[in-house]
């Protein structure tokens, strides 16, 4: 096993895939706390899948139209994928609350019409169930150095701008009727952060497929939610776990021969589930009073101890 | 500064309608609210107290009337909004100190980080509300009393003018439900803030709030406490038989059915 890990490493197509597979990790795992933190997980799947429609149309148009004018319209596929998702980040953003059908309903039905929109485009596609598998899976191993420059591109601006706008982000996804009673202007952020979400998705979709990077919005910040204690503390840790599971994943299913895109996911529910069980064992060992940290004063007069 | 200025009213609302779409929810609301003025208001559940309070706060619009403040329109004043802690999403371990400098950030303004202005201002609303020595807590890990002090100091650390609360002292224990209305009618006497408070607990309102408003059949009735507090006007409202008493200095107003009580 350590000769293959060592072999893998010696292989120099291997290298654009750890990088680009780090760069998507990273990406999702940052923007993913958001959606756990705004209990919005279905709109990472419904753009995931938005994304997903837009390549599959590019791909139907390639199989139907091939050859028209020497174009090929697979070319088209980020195009098309950035502007679906984009389409539905609008409608998302849009949508007026209070109506009979709710915010929660609509990110649904997106997710269901469109993942079966993908699915047609791709079945009467000329490879219709490679496509598909493609597409759900992606193919993280024919990432480019030319997509990691791509993806590179796509950290810069996306961290610039959250590294400009944390505090309106996370305070708009905390608490967003109290951000608009100081004056900011809640869903202008909140439209803001969904175009970076849609951009990326747009972007990273085609490279590692929609449930690889589902996973990466999903799997990485629930994990760093149950390690950490602290906010500041939960981006880093996601990012960290998410990128993580992505070299271990990348590595298993090289020495032990296995889909890579499936393997990143096993690994990552299995570290959550690791997780989650040394959480369970610390309920068990006796609890020590750590220094500095008592316990909760009394509620009525703040002053002293609770007994 | 009078308790009750309303001549020179801070918020006021001239026929005003509030509804969700088709529904309307109050009709021909005309009331004013004055500077250092205490209101209180209460009224059956579904009766709109939440959506009058979203009305003032702006996140609500009028769908006929309109609502004016102090200086007009473009002055509304500094609102510190105290929502009720079931609705703060509790899964993000936010600490005490950074839930409270939330209340900088309309101040501060986008790209800039907190200065030392800022985080003096967060330190002494954490300490007006007796939350200092738990700055580095997360919320979560709070009692409810201490929860609602950490809302409160958010909105003290906005440098609000009105403090704008909703159930207040919701699902709170007997020791704590008087240390925050305490607390509250604190602010309000020495620190001269404007408070509107909704609450369903008529007999909590009656005890501290100097002005009445009471919501019910899509409108409002208002006036200074003990004129609102009878007999006839809170049984025509909740529509049971009511007792209306003092015990120990308090106002004490007591509901039930009159087979039931045997009167």
């Amino acid at each position: 096993m350590v000769a293959k890990f060592i072999e893998m490493l010696q292989q120099p197509f291997m290298h654009q895939i750890f990088v680009g597979g780090v760069l998507i990790a990273a990406l999702c795992a940052y923007l993913g706390v958001y959606i756990v933190m705004k209990r919005i997980v279905f709109v990472g799947a419904a753009l995931a899948q938005a994304s997903s429609a837009g390549v599959a149309l590019a791909f139907f148009l390639s199989a139907r139209f091939s050859g028209l004018r020497g174009f090929d319209f697979e070319r088209l596929a980020p195009v098309s994928a950035l502007a679906f998702t984009l389409g539905v980040v609008m409608l998302l953003a849009l949508q007026k609350p209070k109506l009979v059908i709710t915010h929660e309903a609509s990110i649904g039905i997106y997710y269901a019409v469109l993942s079966a929109v993908a699915v047609l485009l791709l079945a009467v596609a000329a490879q219709g169930e490679a496509d598909i598998l493609n597409l759900l899976f992606g193919n993280i191993l024919a990432i480019s150095w030319l997509q990691v420059g791509l993806l590179l591109g796509l950290v810069v601006v996306v961290g610039a701008l959250h590294a400009c706008f944390s505090k309106e982000f996370l305070f708009v996804s905390f608490d967003p009727e109290m951000a608009r009673t100081l004056g900011l202007r809640a869903a202008f952020w909140d439209l803001l952060l969904y175009l970076s979400l849609g951009l990326t998705i747009s972007l990273t979709i085609r490279m590692a497929g929609a449930l690889v990077v589902f996973t990466y919005l999903v799997i990485p910040a629930a994990t760093a939610l149950v390690l950490c204690g602290q906010a500041r503390l939960i981006f880093w840790a996601a990012i960290i776990i998410g990128v993580l599971d992505t070299i271990g994943g990348i590595s298993l299913s090289y020495i032990l021969d296995l889909p890579t895109g499936s393997t990143i996911i096993a690994l990552s529910g299995l570290t959550l589930l690791l997780c989650l069980g040394l959480l369970k064992l610390r309920a068990f060992l006796p609890v020590r009073k750590r220094a500095g940290q008592d316990p909760a004063p009394d509620p009525f007069t703040m002053k002293g101890n609770r007994p | 500064m009078s308790a009750r200025d309303v001549s020179n009213p801070l918020i006021e609302f001239r026929g005003v309608a509030l509804g969700y779409g088709d529904r309307m929810v109050l009709r021909s609301l005309n009331f004013a609210v004055g500077r250092a003025d205490f209101l209180g208001i209460v009224g059956p559940n579904g009766s709109g107290k939440t959506t009058i309070l979203r009305a003032i706060l702006g996140i609500v619009q009028p769908v006929a009337g309109e609502i004016r403040f102090e200086g007009g329109d473009q002055r509304r004043p500094n609102f510190g909004y105290v929502p009720q802690r079931e609705t703060v999403n509790e899964l993000f371990p936010f600490s005490v100190y950074e839930i409270v400098m939330m209340g900088r950030y309309g101040k501060i303004g986008p790209i800039r980080r907190p200065g030392p202005v800022d985080r003096d201002l967060v330190l002494r609303s954490l300490a007006e509300v007796g939350m200092q020595d738990l700055t580095d807590r997360p919320l979560r890990s709070l009692s409810g009393g201490q929860k609602q002090r950490t809302l409160i100091a958010r909105a003290l650390a906005s440098e609000a003018s009105v403090l704008v609360l909703d159930e207040p002292t919701n699902g709170m224990d007997l020791a704590t439900e008087p240390a925050i209305m305490n607390l509250i009618r604190r602010l309000h006497q020495e620190n001269g803030l404007t408070i509107i408070m909704v609450s369903h607990l008529l007999n909590l309102v009656a005890n501290y709030a100097t002005r009445l408003a009471i919501l019910h059949d899509s409108t409002m009735e208002i006036g200074p406490i003990g004129q609102m507090l009878t007999r006839e006007r809170l049984e025509r409202v909740y529509r049971v038989p009511i007792l209306i008493d003092a015990v120990g200095g308090q106002r004490v107003v007591l509901s039930g059915r009159e087979e039931e009580d045997g009167r």
